[in-house]
């Protein structure tokens, strides 16, 4: 524990450029709490830092000017430069035949899809994935305790400490214990932030403090212990899940796309792999630390990272750092959150001790039922007639039984789990799900995991509606799926309402609407699921989502809508006037959405977990 | 800032038109909009840009990979680009080109901060850019520029207090209400 020294006095003219070299991350560490010394008194200072922010983001907003594309011009002076002394590679040998002319035209049409290798650090992350899902599987029991540092969640309280301890037991029983050791100021109600959670296969606990906002605090009524309990609760439901993200990141590294691998590392005499990752990707990671209570938010694009036991691949180590992004300041605003540059600590979890139990003391997975009680109506039992897979991945039968009318089948293995419910009666698939073929020939629709819901995959036939929901990977969802003996149809394509009927469409049908545009750049693993087209009133709008394969934390992913229209449609929210290729539109901070109207279409981007930059790439690379 | 593959560029430098097209591909609009800052005109910016290219694939066998690619390659630009204002002394006529125009100047908010960018000195302007449009850490810009860390970052500082000083009447929190047009449309939304 470092020690607390005086800060050091600095001059308004040191602090200020230290300020500007703040925003971008790049000042000198040490002085952080000088600064912040500083522009406690100084009025000056504070209002140029505000200024100097401003400006920056006025820079980034500023959208770029027109760029030419002189690629065909560049192959051509290029081309005449003359052979230079050439290896033979693959793409020589292709060429060989060729003429010059020919030569400069497959530099300019190969060099946008010559199919490189993965880098060796996507190769790195992809195989710490595997590695993770694999010792998932292996998981019998865990044991650790973690310290928590927790900064930012009141102007009065700019540091928080509590001290977590987590039993496990697979497939279904876990107990978090989380103590607030905060040393909170003498004046005002402060609410002790303790939370107790207790799941088992058939129950569920949460006990939490609740009091008003935290912007209200402290000194608007006494803080509460509210407890809530559910019984009868169904196996894996989505509900009352386990936070086990924190004993093995299978969310957080679903996709190992956007996860950085930096090195090794120690941490407590073990020898660790460190990773980092936007926020967006980690957030049930820091969320299984905090399954109730009052916490700071966080951004999507703030840096994680996390130090990964290399044998066993236990987070020992978590960090969240505030993310050198303009928008953030505006979006700290909106959260009542003091100034956080970039760079700046903002929670830490370090285990001060883990190990694998081979028994537990008597109670630990006791569940009280107690506070506002809910019942999940499960009755384990027989499941019925349900049609089941013939390939389980390895994974043992588990509990099984029905709620209502709907028949369950669970099964699971060390983290790893499935569930299959079954219902009869005609049903249509979610419009945000992803129509695809089964090996089997079969059709399915699936959705990744995300905004509170499991990975899942929903088939239609023989009379059944079938939801397969695991944290299975994707491609493992779908064998199992192929193996059910259901002859799963397609659902149809058109679905009317009144005046209002829309039709599913592939993505060739898409693209060849008229007023369509397709993106030519997508942030990386972003393919089109699905596309919607409605019709009502004489207006058409095209829907299209894009997502990852295996998780989308918000539940949307990217959203591109278009529609032939003359203008906006109006609003009362407050938005940001942007420039998108010349045209003027608009940008909502809070749903994360960038509009404009361009010759005779509108088109709108939906990026709720990135940021007005990729908005703008998104809209700028339409074509 | 991407880098390339390290293949890609060991495949360029061995003589690969089709893998030097992915460089190209990569930084060739980057490369221009650095062009464009340092020069304010567009034509000159294309000139400097297909010069910068040719010098680096003549001179691809050169580069070891101690530097990252981008860095050496905006390095290449930013040389054609110098070359080209000292050979036509175009800073003086470029400021007076990137007067916004009479219609957009009332609703263009990105238009006062690209005039009063062009209005720097080119010591200022450069690093400004380097940092804030094109996002590198300083050093990379240190290392573009040729400068050390600490000037770079105190130029950054007195360019944006000059941008600051500059655009002294900005809108409050950066915002705008935006009235709509009169004509009611709605896209239809099928789902959330």
């Amino acid at each position: 524990m470092a020690e607390r020294r005086a800060p050091a006095v600095l001059a308004c003219a040191r602090v200020r450029v230290e300020l500007s070299a703040r925003l971008d991350g790049e000042h000198e560490r040490a002085l952080d709490a000088a600064l912040d010394a500083h522009l406690a008194w100084c009025t000056a200072c504070r209002a140029h830092a505000e200024e100097l922010a401003r400006v920056r983001s006025a820079l980034r907003l500023a959208t770029a000017e027109t760029v030419p594309d002189l690629t065909a011009q560049i192959a051509r002076r290029v081309g005449a430069e003359g052979p230079r002394a050439r290896r033979r590679t693959y793409w020589q040998a292709r060429l060989r035949a060729a003429s010059l002319a020919a030569a400069v035209a497959a530099l300019v049409l190969l060099g946008a899809s010559l199919p490189w290798q993965r880098s060796g650090e996507a190769a790195r992350a992809a195989a710490i994935t595997e590695r993770v899902r694999a010792a998932a599987r292996a998981l019998s029991s865990y044991h650790a305790v973690f310290d928590i540092e927790e900064r930012g969640w009141h102007p009065q309280v700019p540091q928080r400490r509590f001290r977590a301890e987590l039993w496990f037991r697979a497939p279904e029983e876990l107990r978090l214990s989380l103590r607030d050791l905060t040393t909170y100021p003498a004046a005002g109600d402060w609410p002790s932030n303790d939370v107790d959670l207790v799941v088992r296969p058939g129950r569920w606990w949460l006990s939490e403090v609740t009091s008003c906002p935290t912007q209200a605090l402290p000194g608007c009524g006494r803080a509460t212990i509210e407890e809530r309990s559910v019984v009868n609760r169904p196996p894996f439901d989505d509900d009352t899940r386990l936070p086990t993200d924190a004993i093995l990141p299978l969310e957080t590294l679903a996709e190992s796309e956007g996860v950085q691998v930096l090195g090794s590392g120690t941490v407590a005499g073990h020898s660790a792999q460190r990773i980092t990752l936007p926020y967006r990707q980690a957030a049930p990671l820091i969320a299984s630390l905090q399954p109730g209570g009052s916490w700071r938010p966080l951004h999507p694009l703030d840096r994680v990272e996390v130090w990964l036991e290399r044998e066993t691949w236990f987070p020992l180590r978590i960090e969240v750092r505030a993310a050198a992004n303009p928008e953030r300041a505006a979006w700290a605003l909106r959260h009542d959150l003091g100034r956080e540059p970039a760079g700046r600590l903002l929670f830490r979890a370090r285990a001060i001790g883990f190990d694998e139990p081979r028994a537990f003391a008597a109670r630990v997975f006791d569940a009280p039922v107690s506070g506002i009680v809910r019942d999940g109506r499960f009755a384990p039992g027989r499941a019925g007639a349900l049609p089941r897979p013939g390939f389980l991945a390895g994974l043992s039968p588990y509990r099984s039984g029905r709620i209502g009318s709907v028949s369950v089948l669970s099964y699971a293995r060390g983290l790893s789990w499935l569930r299959l419910t079954g219902e009869r009666g005609p049903a249509v698939p979610s419009l945000r799900a992803e129509e695809l073929r089964l090996p089997n020939g079969g059709w399915a629709y699936y959705l990744p995991s995300g905004a509170g819901l499991s990975r899942r995959l929903d088939l239609y036939g023989d009379g059944w509606h079938l939801a397969l929901e695991s944290n299975l990977p994707r491609a493992t969802l779908i064998d199992i799926a192929s193996s059910i003996p259901l002859q799963s149809e397609r659902a149809p394509r058109v679905l009317r309402e009144g005046a209002l009927s829309v039709r599913r469409l592939d993505a060739a049908e898409a693209r060849a609407l008229g007023f369509v545009r397709w993106p030519g750049w997508l942030p990386e693993g972003y393919r089109a699921r699905v596309a919607t087209l409605a019709r009502s009133n004489g207006t058409r709008t095209l829907t299209v989502y894009f997502r990852r394969a295996e998780t989308e934390l918000d539940g949307v992913g990217i959203r591109l809508t278009q529609a032939p229209a003359a203008a906006l449609p109006p609003t009362s929210e407050r938005l940001l006037a942007v420039w998108v290729d010349g045209v003027l539109g608009r940008w909502s901070p809070e749903r994360g959405e960038l509009e404009w109207v361009e010759g005779g279409v509108y088109r709108a981007v939906a990026v709720p977990s990135f940021d007005v930059a990729t908005a703008l790439r998104i809209a700028e690379g339409l074509g | 800032m991407e880098q390339p593959d390290p293949q890609v560029v060991a495949a360029a430098r061995a003589g690969d038109l089709a893998a030097f097209g992915v460089l190209v591909r990569l930084y060739q609009a980057p490369a221009w909009r650095l062009a464009f800052q340092l020069l304010r005109d567009e034509e000159a910016a294309s000139d400097a840009t297909q010069e910068a290219f040719v010098k680096a694939y003549r001179y691809l066998p050169a580069f070891r990979g101690e530097a990252r690619f981008s860095t050496w390659l905006f390095s290449i630009c930013r040389n054609c680009c110098l070359d080209e204002l000292r050979r036509r002394r175009r800073a003086d006529r470029a400021l007076q080109r990137t007067a916004p125009a009479p219609d957009q100047a009332d609703h263009a908010p990105g238009v006062e901060v690209r005039a009063a960018l062009a209005a720097l000195t080119l010591d200022l302007r450069e690093p400004v850019v380097l940092i804030d449009l094109f996002g590198m850490s300083y050093r990379e810009a240190a290392e573009i520029l040729g400068l050390p860390e600490g000037t770079i970052k105190s130029r950054v500082h007195r360019a944006r207090a000059e941008l600051a000083r500059a655009l002294s009447d900005p809108p409050p929190k950066g915002r705008r209400w935006l009235s709509a047009a009169p004509r009611p449309f709605s896209p239809v939304r099928a789902c959330a």
